[in-house]
This record gives structure tokens, sequence and C-alpha cells, in this order.
């Protein structure tokens, strides 16, 4: 192991406590989007910051939603690699089947607790201060390193990494992202299903409930729709033989680290009604009613066959129209990236973990670095309970994490790419 | 002055009051009462205060402040029966006002119209029968018996700070009989009502990110599940009373008439409404909660529990979803013989020109309310035109016609005993 990647795990040894302390806070200064508000988040990084001298910028369309950048340059030249976090978290949800406080940034058993404590503050506080510590090497390092924390990522909003590659394209595209999402240490992802959101909304008359004769009801013809849209679930889909390949060979730790049923997920279509609501007043025939839908994508579908098959089914049902909400394409980059190979090594050195490159099944800001044909990888913690009751992170998982990914960051640099 | 000479004084000074009774509609309709919330103390002012300024004698009943009831008596000249009125303040809530031609909230007097969220439900009845209170007070001192007027809150939710308050707690408001102005038809006279289920059904799962779907069965598709499922309370076998089936064959065609093709089918059978859904947070996470609000109607002959049975046998066999019931009524009527159908029969004739069909009604009322206190009682009122729809009205002339027999059909009761 060289001088720099020794005093590069020292570093991150010194500042565990401090690095405990930075997520606690993080969790506390609550960020759920929506709405979205993410300045007091991200006032917990920039004081990070700012307390080791680092020098960043805070950029976007929207002050409530603020973007952190920060880029430096290496003492001579090499690749540009971009790290990316999100500071927005989901709303909080089932408050009271929570056993600490969702916003409470509880240090307890062993494990950091509270709403994002895993999506993904962990890993946006391991970036910033990973980008903290590589400042404070710059002079001996090559390349280029970028920091970007963003917000509106829970909602893939137009005010976080999309602004940031639309506006500060050239600072933040790179030659390689590494993002921190949660998933799981024994894996690095190359890809993810791409979400389709696609809100329906069926009107009629209505009219009183008593009266039901008078108007056909927007809620049972919702209901009625949502049984027909289960067909999405049994498309036919042809996958790239590469992620095919990784899908094979990850199969087990799949199902292991997601719950069984989690890779066979992976290969086809999901559909999920996020939400469902019609009607004022239970003795009123509701004459609206909408659903807002998610479905994912796996590779080789493209957006527009699954909107085909959508507009379809919702056309069985005259009162019934619908609207694309957000639609991508599905991408993956390459599972045999030097960044893919640098994690493992250094997952094995660090950690004794075997990491397999697979696909993810959430969204991550990742795709957009993607869909711009930037080779665009996610190492992070397990993903505990995120959107559910009693969210953690569990500490010592998260510190080995903090060290692949600033080992992994510092060999990119130096054009290290042995195996 | 003898009986007739009363009831051509009756309808001239209906006929010389109509602006002020097209103006007081209008005002009423002004003073927004939706329910939920259902605060109506506004509304009441209105009546407190044309009940005051003719010096009439007038008390608010309010177990809950911003849900005041009405309660107003006459003694006659003389000992009779005790006929009681019964019209509601509160009204449906309007969530769709860009739908409308008019301001739901305008009281807009146009077209020979007045337009308005709840005027048609019941505040037009809930006026008419404040002025036929009026015009019988000036004859107070020639009428026997005693008349009630009661103007309540809480109707559109249930009742239970409204009517069923006041029957259980003021004695004084049941009354020999009770003449409601619920809105219907002028060639109906409503002597029983369908009965009424309302449950929720609660479906929970743990939940988690939408993505993930194999983590957690969705709240929102086992509810869909079960919302279609529920399809089949539409068409469950229904027993009904001879006299009754008999009566609404009869009227069959008048029904579909006025309450549009379908109505005369309906009455006759379980009817589902989902009312209310609400399932999700956000649409990437998949939902851990889902709740259906349902509003199940009951023939005329039927129980609720009937219904109850069905619902519990599809709800039982999801995982994750449970029942609860939120009320439920079942069926109620009154014997269709009472002389006060025979005396808004009348009425009517005089008045319309045609003689009404004694029915039983889609809507429930809170008629039940006292039905259920052994109290018979009838419902008589204008065309439901739009009612919970955008758009809501009353037709000017139609509604005279209706306070015209309704007032005649309470001044014909207080004397019937009498006169026999």
């Amino acid at each position: 192991m060289t001088d720099l990647r020794r005093r590069l795990l020292s570093m991150v040894d010194a500042e565990r406590d401090a690095l405990i302390d930075l997520l606690s806070r993080l969790v506390q200064a609550r960020s759920p989007n929506p709405p979205g508000d993410t300045r007091a988040a991200a006032a917990v990084l920039t004081d990070w910051l700012a307390a080791r001298n680092v020098s960043y910028r805070v950029v976007g369309p929207d002050a409530t939603m603020p973007n952190l950048l920060a880029s430096f340059q290496g003492a001579r030249p090499g690749p540009h690699l971009v790290l990316n976090g999100h500071i927005d978290t989901f709303p909080a949800v089932a408050a009271s089947q929570w056993t600490r406080d969702p916003f409470g940034g509880e240090v307890a058993d062993g494990a950091i607790w509270g709403t994002g404590s895993s999506d993904m503050k962990q890993g946006t506080a391991a970036l910033v201060a990973i980008y903290a510590w590589l400042h404070a090497l710059h002079a001996e390092l090559g390349g280029r390193l970028t920091l970007t924390a963003v917000s509106d990522e829970e909602r893939f909003g137009p005010n976080g990494a999309r602004y940031l590659l639309e506006q500060h394209a050239d600072e933040v595209l790179g030659d390689c992202l590494l993002n921190a999402e949660p998933g799981a240490p024994t894996t690095v992802r190359f890809a993810e299903k791409s979400p389709l959101w696609i809100a329906i909304e069926v009107e009629t008359v209505g009219c009183h409930g008593a009266y039901p004769h008078k108007s056909p009801s927007a809620t049972r013809i919702a209901a009625a729709l949502i049984e027909d849209l289960s067909e999405i679930e049994r498309m036919d889909v042809a996958l790239p033989p590469a992620v095919s390949r990784a899908l094979t060979q990850g199969a087990a730790e799949i199902d292991r680290i997601h719950l069984s049923g989690a890779a066979a997920n992976m290969g086809r279509v999901t559909l999920n009604i996020g939400t469902w609501n019609g009607g004022s007043l239970v003795n009123m025939l509701p004459g609206r009613c909408t659903i807002e839908v998610d479905i994912r994508l796996p590779w080789g579908l493209h957006s527009r066959d699954l909107i085909a098959k959508v507009e379809a089914i919702v056309a069985r049902h005259p009162a019934a129209r619908m609207r694309v909400l957000s639609s991508q394409e599905p991408a993956w980059s390459d599972p045999d990236h030097p960044m893919v190979r640098l994690i493992r090594r250094n997952a094995r050195e660090v950690c004794g973990l075997e990491v397999r490159p697979i696909p993810s099944l959430a969204g991550t800001d990742a795709r957009l670095w993607r869909q711009r044909r930037i080779a665009a990888f996610t190492y992070g913690t397990t993903a505990t309970n995120v959107a559910m009751a009693d969210e953690h992170t569990d500490i010592a998982e998260w510190m080995g994490v903090i060290k692949i990914q600033a080992l992994s960051s510092l060999d990119y640099l130096m054009g290290d790419t042995r195996t | 002055m003898r009986f007739r000479d009363e009831r051509a004084q009756l309808v001239a000074w209906i006929d010389a009051e109509r602006d002020d009774l097209v103006s007081f509609l209008s005002h009423l309709v002004r003073t927004a009462s939706p329910n939920p919330p259902g605060d109506t103390r506004e509304a009441a002012a209105v009546l407190e205060e044309w009940l005051r300024c003719r010096a009439l004698p007038v008390r608010l009943v309010a177990p809950r402040a911003e849900m005041p009831n009405l309660v107003a008596s006459l003694e006659g000249a003389k000992p009779g029966r005790h006929l009681v009125l019964n019209g509601h303040l509160d009204v449906f809530p309007c969530d769709d006002t860009d739908r409308w031609t008019h301001p739901p909230w305008g009281g807009d007097v146009a077209d020979g119209r007045v337009w308005g969220r709840g005027v048609s439900d019941m505040k037009n009845g809930t006026a008419a029968l404040l002025f036929a209170f009026g015009w019988l007070s000036r004859l107070a001192d020639r009428l026997p018996g005693r008349l009630t007027y009661t103007a309540v809150s809480d109707e559109e939710t249930g009742g239970t700070w409204g009517a069923r308050y006041l029957v259980d707690h003021c004695p004084d408001v049941l009354g020999d009989c009770l003449l409601s102005a619920e809105p219907g038809a002028p060639s109906t006279i409503r002597f029983g009502e369908k009965g009424i289920l309302r449950a929720a059904i609660i479906v929970e799962t743990p939940g988690c990110h939408g993505a993930y779907t194999h983590k957690s069965p969705s709240a929102t598709r086992i509810a869909a599940r079960i919302a279609a499922e529920l399809a089949v309370i539409d068409d469950l076998p229904v027993a009904m009373d001879g006299a009754v089936e008999q009566a609404l064959n009869e009227a069959a065609a008048e029904i579909d008439r006025i309450h549009l093709e379908g109505a005369a089918s309906a009455i006759k059978r379980f009817t589902l409404n989902i009312g209310v859904v609400r399932g999700g947070v956000k649409v990437n996470m998949l939902p851990g909660v889902c709740r259906l609000e349902c509003d199940i109607r009951v023939p005329v002959g039927e129980t609720a529990e009937k219904a109850l049975a069905c619902m519990r046998e599809i709800v039982s066999a999801h995982k994750g979803a449970r029942l609860e019931v939120m009320g439920f009524t079942d069926p109620n009527w009154s014997d269709p013989g009472h002389e006060m159908v025979g005396h808004l029969s009348q009425a009517c004739t005089e008045t319309f020109g045609f003689r009404p069909f004694a029915i039983t009604s889609l809507g429930a009322t809170d008629a039940r309310i006292w039905r259920a206190k052994g109290v018979p009682a009838f419902t008589y009122g204008t065309t439901a035109t739009n009612v919970a729809m955008p758009d809501e009205h009353t037709d000017i002339a139609e509604w005279l016609g209706v306070v015209k027999t309704l007032t005649l059909a309470a001044h014909a009761y207080l004397h019937a005993e009498a006169r026999s």
C-alpha cells in the first residue's frame, strides 16, 4: 500500500467520531421531498467543508434547493472523477411504526437512525468527507475531482442533478461518476432500471351517492383500470447480453440483499400504484379520481413501448386520461470498467468483501450521467429500511464503505488500474 | 275565517311575498355552510334573525358550537296535534368549482332559477318551511294544535350533532307527525327511504420503495382488487314488502323521469358507492396504507347486515385488509296510508293539477330519525336538480308550488282532527 493510500485511511480513522456526528446532524436537519427544502441539511455539509478550508459554490434555480459544487485540479493531468450524492430524503413514513425519532439522528446499537440516514445522507456525508480529505492531498494527486451534493433527487426534479448537467456540464460531466446511494457493499451497480411515471385522471359527472345510476363512478373505473394495468408486468423483455450475464451471476447476491424475488424483478417490468386518491365525502359519488403509476423498465425496453401499452389500457376506459410525468430510457455502463475493478480490489483488501457488478432496482441520479455516455457507478452501504420505519445505517459497515470509496477515488485519480 | 278562506289567504300571502322568498333563498345560499367542515353558524343566524324580526320565539340547541340547531315553536288557539317541520342548514362541500357556470356560493338568480351549492339540497326546503311557519303563525289565533320548526346541522355527515341530538335531548321536537322538505320531485311524496351502510376498508401492508415491488404487497392494488370484488353488492338478491314493491312499480316511470333512467331499478336493489379512496403518499413509494370508504344503500325490506356480511366475506379473503363499520341505518318507512299523504296529495293536486305518487326515496334524510322514534315522517320537496353536482339549482316556479303544497298540507293537518 502506498504512503498516500495509508495516509488517506488514517484520515478516515481519525475522523470516525466526527463522521458519525456529521451524519447524525445531517439527519436532524430534515429535508423531506416533497417539499424538498434542503437548506438546513446543505448548511451542515458546507460547515464541514468551511471548517476544513475547502471552497465550494452553491448553485441552483431554487433557493430552497441548493446544490453544492466543488472542484479541484490535481498536480498533474489525469482523469476527472465526479462524486455525487443527494441532500433531500423521502418524506417521513409510518410515523407510528418507528421505534426511534424519525428525525432524531439517534446513535444507538451501533447504528445511526432516522429518515434519510440510509437514503442517502450516509453516502452524501461520506463523499463530502472524501472530497475534503483528497482536497488536503491535492498537491500529490493527478487528475481532477469534483463534488456534487444535490437537491431534488427524490422526485427526479429539475432543480438538482439535472440542473447541474444542463447548466454546468463542463464541470460536472467528468470521465467517470461515483455515486454513493445505498444498496449493499457486496455489489457495485453499473445500471439501473428506468422509472416511467404516469398520472391517470378519471373524470365523470359525479353525483349524490344514493343515485349511482346518474353517473359512472370515478373511483370504480380507477379500480378497474388498476386491475388492467397489471398486464404490463407480463410484457416480454429481451435483456442485452452483458446485463443478462451480470444478472445471472449476481442473482443469488441480489436476492440475498434485496430479499427473494429481487433478481426476477430486475429483469422484468414492475408496476407500483404509488398513489390512488378520489372523492371527498363517503356519500358523494366521486367525479374525479387520480392514480399515479410508477413503472420500472428493464434494459432492452424503450419507454415509448411502455407508454403505448399503458395508453392502450387507459383507452379502454373513456373517462380516463393519462399524462406522462417523467420518462427515461434505461442505460448501463460497462460492468468491467476500471472503477468497477478498483472497487472490487479495494473491497477485498479493506473489508475482505467479494463485490459483484449488478444492476440496481431503484433509480439514482447516476442515470443522468449514463444517459450522457459517462460511465457511472454506485457503491454504498446496505439499504436498510429505506422508505420504511426505522431507517438506519450500520456504523461499522459504513466506515468500511467510506474507506473503499475513498481509496477507489484516490486510485482512479492516480491512474491506478491494477486489479 | 273558514278553512277555505284561510287556505286562500295563505296562497295570497305566498304569491305576494314571492320576491322576499327568492331573495331570502339567494342570501341563504351565499351564506356558505359546506359539511365538512359543517360550520353552520352564519346560516343559522340568517334564520334566527328572520324569526326574531317577526317576534317569533326561537332557541338554539348547539351541542357543538359551530353546528347549531334552531327550534321555533308556536301554540295554536286550542288543543290539537303537534306537527314538526324539519330542514337542514348544512350542504354538501364543493370541490369542483371549475365545473360550474354559476359560482357555487353566489346564489345567482337567473333564468328563472336560483343557483348554488345546497340550493336544492336543501336550502330551498329549509327556507320554504321557515316561511310556512311564518305564514301559519299569522293564523295562530285560529289554529288548533302546535307547530314546531326545526332547522338542523350535521345532516350531510350523519346527524350526530343535528337531528339525532335534537330528538334525543329535546322531546318537544318529536311531535305527532314530521314533515320534511328534502328535494325529490313535486310529483312524489316519500313515505320511506333506503337504508345506509357506511364502512371503511383499510388495507395495511409494510410498504416500501416503489422499485422493490417484491418486498411488500401493495395496499393500493389490494384495495383495487377489493373494490372490483365489491361489485357483487350491486346484484345481491332483494326481498321486498309486497305493498311497497307495488307502489314502486306503479311509480316506476315517474321515478325514472324525475331521477333519470335507472332510478326505479336502483331504488329496489342494493347499490355500492366507493365515495372516498385514499392511498399512498408519493408516486415512487409502494403504499403501505389504502383506505376505501363505501356507501351502500339498502332497499326497503332488506337489512344493512346482509350487505355487511357480503363485505366481510370479501375483505376477510385479503391479507392486510380490515373492515370498519362507520355507521348504518336500516331502511325505514311510515304508513303510506297515513293522513299526511292525503293532505300533501290534496294540496299538490290543488297547486300543480296532478296527483303525486307515494314512493320511497333513494337518498336518506333526517326523517329516518323521527321514524326511529315512532313518529310518522313524510318528505315532500322540489326536484333534486344537480344535487352534489355542478350547477345545482332550484326552479323558482316549481319551488313556489312546493312552498304552497307544504304550507297547505301543514295547515290541513293541524285542522284535520277538529274538522273530522
